[in-house]
């Protein structure tokens, strides 16, 4: 438990104690702030924009992962796509062929991997306004691209840490679905926005922020729509924060309450030096990561200075509307499952007449158009676990529609869990052993494989995945016992 | 007969001078009512920059002043929204109407009242928008 307990407290800094809005104001940096616009001072050539050895297909297994999937349905992507294709074609020359995917989750956010492909949560298509609004969000994930913004120490040093923590909780939370409102967060929107969540320092969304602005003037957009998408974002982020207080909340008391009674045995003194870590980690982002009021604030002087005609432009309105209607029923339907999974995490025990309810809305959810979908089928045999109904759970995980034979790392823990408690384990250790390899044996794959196989007696794999873990994750070696 | 006539007449008019004196007077007091009920509230973003007001949606648009926010009213009487995203708003003080950048000036009223122009096939459930919780839009049929 005092393993559990420690990564669990890893996570609990960065969602719960990191505010950014807390943060205070340190100042403008020289690099951005003179006069000009930032994509004519910029010398593009000077960047090399080799991948080496990284793939797409293994840049983006690591989001899938740990997100809770796409939209199977190409109609958004598409979309999304013809609007990038407009902002690449007007920008610099440079050897880069972006794509967009469409990620489930509700906060309004967006991931940009190196190996080029932008992923836009479809939230954003609930939120924003316009196609102006989206082109920005999406010239500013491909600046970060252009810019080659991806060696953030920072964030390099902190990412083994937070995917280890999602790692081992997911698996946890799994094993227990009447555990605490705190831990059964993992598996949730939340859980994978924090996991997925790039950091960038103040200098590098400046940037981007610029350079976006850029873009979507140059693609035909006006620029005064920045200033808006950043007021939408901001807003939404609020909410979607502040709707999972209570269960932040509960969590640090079950961390809290479990660290007391463990702390005594923690012989690699883990929980300490995660204290220690995390404390350097709030202090460094306090210096480095702007606030939304500074981004905000750069994004209007730069575009009054330096596009004050653009600023006139009419809004793409149309199209973007007309897109947002033709996918109505799919974010309808995505909404409604984001309210059940809310609901399952906040509401430990509901009445029949509460349950039969919410069990009717997520048949809708997995009716029609998104019967396949990973986000809803995930809610619907989140509902069956609820009830204890592992069959039917993992029925629908049968009829998610996948990738390779696989489902998003979050999904494919829960299967090992429900094949566990359905007393399937060979099927659990072979699954296990399948999704280790095809997502590059994540700890918590190990985890499940020694564990599976001690119950199994499998002592001579048990072995071989022991020192197979230590190698791969050896910040969290004594995990892997 | 004559005689009461003629102080009917006269009172008659009386009564008509003093009714339209009446109305001028009061016409201020009834149109600033009307206004106040078409008040809508306004939210201006970036509290601590200048605020332009423009005297048309266009990029010809004189500026006709600058204000801080801080001197910003809470409420306006909102006209239009040009295709540009620019609010028509009447300020009071202000002798013709002036238009806003409507990033700058939100009025969380009228910017929640989608309507949208959309295919005759993708009309939208009302209550279903998907823009922001709990708003709704409407589809329009062209």
């Amino acid at each position: 438990m005092k393993k559990f307990t420690s990564v669990i407290l890893l996570s609990s800094f960065m969602v719960g104690c990191v505010s950014i809005d807390d943060l205070p104001y340190v100042g403008a940096f020289d690099q951005t702030s003179k006069e000009g616009k930032f994509v004519e001072e910029y010398d593009f050539t000077a960047k090399s924009y080799e991948t080496g050895d990284l793939t797409t297909t293994q840049d983006t297994r690591n989001i899938y992962l740990n997100s809770l999937g796409t939209i199977p349905d190409d109609s958004l992507r598409l979309y999304a796509q013809t609007i990038l294709t407009k902002i690449v074609e007007n920008g610099p020359k440079v050897p880069l062929q972006p794509e967009i995917q469409i990620g489930a989750n509700m906060n309004p956010g967006a991931i940009t991997v190196k190996s080029g492909t932008i992923f836009l949560n479809h939230s954003l298509f609930d939120y924003l306004e316009n196609e102006d609004q989206i082109a920005f969000i999406i010239a500013h994930e491909y600046s970060h691209l252009l810019l080659q913004h991806f060696t953030s120490d920072l964030f390099t040093t902190m990412h083994p840490y937070l995917v280890t923590a999602a790692d081992i909780a997911v698996g946890q939370a799994g094993k227990n679905p009447h555990s605490g409102k705190g831990i059964r967060l993992y598996g949730t929107d939340l859980m994978a926005r924090d996991v997925l969540l790039p950091f960038w320092s103040r200098q590098n969304e400046a940037e981007a922020d610029r350079l976006g602005v850029d873009l979507m003037v140059a693609a035909g957009y006006n620029p005064n729509e920045s200033l808006k998408a950043l007021t939408i974002i901001d807003e939404y982020e609020k909410q979607f924060e502040a709707s999972f207080e209570v269960e932040r909340n509960a969590l640090e008391k079950e961390i809290l309450a479990e660290n007391h009674s463990s702390k005594n045995n923690d012989k690699f003194n883990l929980v300490e030096s995660i204290q220690t870590a995390f404390k350097d980690l709030q202090t460094t982002v306090a210096k480095e990561h702007p606030d939304a009021q500074e981004r905000m604030q750069d994004v209007f002087e730069y575009t009054e200075r330096e596009y004050s005609e653009a600023a006139f432009r009419d809004l793409t309105k149309a199209e973007f509307a007309s897109v947002v209607a033709a996918n109505q029923e799919i974010l309808d339907k995505y909404k409604k499952a984001f309210e059940i999974r809310r609901t399952l995490v906040s509401e430990p025990k509901l009445s029949a007449a509460q349950f039969a309810e919410l069990e009717s809305t997520a048949r809708w959810t997995i009716s029609g158009s998104t019967q396949n979908h990973p986000y809803t089928r995930q809610t619907m045999s989140l509902v069956r676990e609820y009830k204890g109904a592992y069959e039917l759970a993992l029925k629908n995980l049968e009829l998610t529609e996948n990738t390779d034979g696989f489902l998003p790392g979050p999904m494919e823990m829960n299967r090992i869990q429900w094949l566990k408690q359905t007393r399937q384990n060979e099927e659990a250790f072979d699954r296990t052993k399948e999704v280790g390899e095809y997502y590059d044996w994540p700890l918590a794959t190990f985890r499940e494989a020694i564990e599976l196989g001690q119950v199994l007696g499998k002592k001579q794999e048990v072995t071989g995945f022991r020192l197979a873990c230590v190698a791969k994750h050896p910040q969290s070696r004594d995990l892997c016992q | 007969m004559k005689g009461t006539l003629s102080f009917w007449g006269e009172f008659g008019e009386m009564l008509k001078r003093w009714f339209i004196i009446a109305m001028v007077m009061l016409l201020p007091f009834a149109a600033a009512k009307a206004m106040a009920e078409d008040m809508t509230p306004a939210v201006v973003s970036l509290p601590g920059l200048n605020l332009k007001l423009y005297s048309e949606a266009s990029r010809d648009a004189e500026i006709v002043d600058t204000i801080m926010p801080s001197e910003f009213p809470p409420t306006v009487l909102y006209i239009d929204t040009s295709s540009n995203g620019m609010h028509k708003i009447r300020l009071q003080n202000y002798e013709k109407p002036v238009w806003v950048k409507s990033t700058r000036v939100t009025l969380p009223k009228i910017d929640r009242k989608v309507e949208i122009a959309c295919e005759s096939t993708a009309v939208a459930k009302t209550g279903q928008s998907g823009k922001g919780l709990g708003d709704r839009s409407t589809c329009k049929k062209n």
